[in-house]
C-alpha cells in the first residue's frame, strides 16, 4: 500500500501532519530517461526527439512492414508517423509511449491504405526478410526454418487486415491486449475476438500446409 | 496444432522478423528536417487533461457558468463601489478575495441544503479557517448579494459513474491561510465530508471521507516539477502501475493508478503556484478511483 511522501520541512513529531510514509522504490532508468525525453520534446527540443526515434524507430519500422509488407512503403509510413508524433507530442498524456507511437503508425497506415496500400496487403516485397535471412548468423532466425517462416508469412498475408494488425501488435510489437485496444481505438474484447479468429485461421492454414 | 504450439511458432516467427527488420540507418537524418512546428495542445486539453470527453463537456459547462457568475459578481462589486458600499471596510485585497470566494461558492455550491461545516480542530494560527460552502458566508457579505441559481450547479457524473446518472452535487471546501488568501478550493460529492486539517512546518494534511472511502491530502511547499515527475514515474514503474501527466486548471498534475479496472492505490499530485497538493486513496475500487479523480480535477486555485 502506498501513501504520501515525506515532505521536507515537516516536523516528524507532529503525527497528525506527518506525511504517512516515504516511498522507497527503485528507479527505472529507462522509463525515467524516456519521461525526460518526452518532456524535452514537449518543450520543443528536437534533439530530444532523436532519442525517441532511436529507441522506437526499429519497432515502428517493423510494425509498418507488418502492415504494408513492403520496405519502401514501411519506410515512408514510419517517417510519416514519426513526423506526426513530433507535431502531436503535446497531446501525449503519459502511459505507454510505444502504444501511442504504434497508434499513430496504425492510423496513418489505415489512412494511406485507403488510398494506395490496399493492393500491397497481399503483395509481399520480394526483398522481404525471408529472402535475405542468413540463419547461420542470426539465432532468432535460426530458431525457425525458412520454410516454416514462408508458411507463416503466407498464412498471415491471407488474414483480413484487422486481424493481421492485431497479430502483429501482439506478437511483433509485443503490446498487451489493453495497449493494442488503445492503439486501434477498439475495446479489449474486440482485440481478443479478432486475435482468437486470427489464430483459428492461422492454425487451420498451417495445418493444411502440413498435409 | 495446439494453441500453445501455434503461439510459440508465432513468437519464433516474429522474433526472427524483429531481428531482421531494421529501420534505415539514416532515419533521423531523413525526418529531422521535416519536424517543423509542434501543435499546441487544445485549450480544453490544457484545462481538463485526461478527463473523458463527456466530463470535459460537463466541466466546460461548469466553467462557463462560473465565468458568467463571476461577471455578475464583478459587476455587482463595481456597482457597490460606485454607490459607496464597501463591504464593511475591507481592504481592496480582501474584497478581491471575497469576490473570488463568493463566486466560487455561488457557482459550485449546490443550492440544495448546504452541509454544516466540519468542526475545526486547533490549528496553527496562520490557518484561519476551514471553509465549506456555508463557511464562505464568513467572507464579506458579497456572497449574500449574489443571486444563487435555483438549482445550483450540479456536475453530472455519469461519465464517472459509467452511465449511471448520479448527480455530482458538491460542497465547496477550501483551505485558506487567512482572510486574505486561500490555497485551493475543491468540490466534494454529496455525502462526503472533510476532516479538519492539521498544519505543521508549512505542510497541511487532512482527509476527505465518502461512502467507504477515505482520501488523504497534503498540501505543502512546491517541489520542482522535474523531481516530482521523476519520482512519480519511477514509482509507477516499480509498482507496475499506470502513470500519466495531465493539466488540471492549467497546472501540471501527475497521477499513479492501478492497472485499468483493478482495485488499488491512487496517487494524484498537482503543482500549484502556492504549493504541491497530494491526494491519495488506498484500496480504491475502479468506481471509487473515478470519484477520487473527479474530486481531484475539481480543484480551483
Amino acid at each position: 500500500m502506498f501513501s504520501m511522501y515525506h515532505q521536507s520541512g515537516t516536523d516528524s513529531s507532529q503525527e497528525a501532519s506527518k506525511p504517512v510514509t516515504r516511498f522507497d522504490v527503485a528507479m527505472d532508468a529507462a522509463l525515467l530517461e524516456e519521461a525526460q525525453a518526452i518532456r524535452r520534446c514537449q518543450a520543443g527540443d528536437k534533439e530530444a526527439f532523436r532519442f525517441v526515434v532511436e529507441r522506437y524507430g526499429n519497432l515502428m519500422y517493423g510494425t509498418a512492414y507488418q502492415i504494408t509488407r513492403n520496405h519502401a512503403r514501411a519506410q515512408e509510413l514510419t517517417q510519416d508517423a514519426l513526423v506526426l508524433a513530433w507535431r502531436g507530442i503535446n497531446s501525449f498524456q503519459g502511459g505507454s509511449l510505444k502504444a501511442w507511437l504504434v497508434k499513430i503508425l496504425t492510423n496513418r497506415g489505415i489512412s494511406l491504405s485507403r488510398r494506395r496500400y490496399i493492393d500491397a496487403t497481399t503483395l509481399d516485397d520480394p526483398d522481404s526478410p525471408v529472402s535475405v535471412t542468413d540463419e547461420s548468423q542470426d539465432p532468432a532466425a535460426a530458431a525457425i526454418s525458412a520454410l516454416e517462416r514462408e508458411r507463416i508469412r503466407g498464412a498471415l498475408s491471407a488474414l483480413p487486415e484487422d486481424q493481421r494488425q492485431v497479430v502483429a501488435m501482439r506478437f511483433f510489437s509485443e503490446m498487451s491486449v489493453s495497449e493494442t485496444a488503445a492503439a486501434l481505438g477498439v475495446r479489449e474484447g474486440t482485440v481478443k475476438s479478432r486475435l482468437s479468429r486470427a489464430l483459428d485461421k492461422l492454425r487451420a492454414a498451417l495445418a493444411e500446409d502440413l498435409r | 496444432m495446439g494453441q500453445d504450439d501455434l503461439e510459440r511458432k508465432l513468437q519464433r516467427y516474429f522474433a526472427a522478423e524483429r531481428a531482421e527488420l531494421r529501420a534505415p540507418s539514416d532515419l533521423w537524418d531523413v525526418i529531422s528536417p521535416q519536424l517543423g512546428e509542434q501543435a499546441s495542445p487544445a485549450w480544453w486539453r490544457r484545462l481538463f487533461g485526461g478527463i473523458p470527453q463527456g466530463m470535459a463537456r460537463v466541466y466546460t459547462a461548469g466553467a462557463a457558468a462560473g465565468a458568467a457568475f463571476a461577471v455578475v459578481v464583478v459587476g455587482a462589486a463595481m456597482y457597490a463601489g460606485v454607490i459607496g458600499f464597501n463591504g464593511a471596510g475591507d481592504s481592496p485585497e480582501s474584497a478581491d478575495t471575497a469576490t473570488q470566494s463568493s463566486a466560487v461558492a455561488s457557482t459550485l455550491a449546490a443550492a440544495a441544503p448546504v452541509p454544516a461545516p466540519p468542526a475545526a480542530t486547533a490549528m496553527a494560527p496562520e490557518v484561519a479557517a476551514l471553509a465549506t460552502a456555508s463557511a464562505a458566508a464568513d467572507v464579506p457579505s458579497m456572497a449574500d448579494s449574489v443571486p444563487r441559481s435555483p438549482k445550483g450547479l450540479t456536475l453530472n457524473a455519469s461519465a464517472m459513474a459509467q452511465a449511471e446518472e448520479t448527480p455530482f452535487r458538491t460542497e465547496v471546501w477550501g483551505l485558506r491561510t487567512g482572510a486574505r488568501a486561500h490555497l485551493f478550493w475543491i468540490s466534494l460529492p454529496d455525502g462526503w465530508r472533510s476532516g479538519a486539517p492539521s498544519h505543521d512546518g508549512g505542510v497541511w494534511a487532512g482527509t476527505f471521507t465518502g461512502p467507504g472511502v477515505t482520501l488523504r491530502f497534503t498540501f505543502g511547499e512546491r517541489e520542482t516539477t522535474e523531481s516530482l515527475r521523476v519520482n512519480i514515474h519511477a514509482q509507477a514503474s516499480a509498482m507496475q502501475r499506470r502513470a500519466w501527466d495531465e493539466y488540471v486548471i492549467g497546472n501540471l498534475a501527475f497521477i499513479v493508478a492501478p492497472p485499468e479496472d483493478r482495485t488499488g492505490d491512487l496517487l494524484m499530485t498537482l503543482q500549484l503556484p502556492t504549493g504541491t497538493l497530494r491526494l491519495t486513496g488506498e484500496g480504491l475500487s475502479p468506481d471509487q478511483q473515478r470519484w477520487a479523480l473527479g474530486i481531484f480535477r475539481s480543484i480551483i486555485a
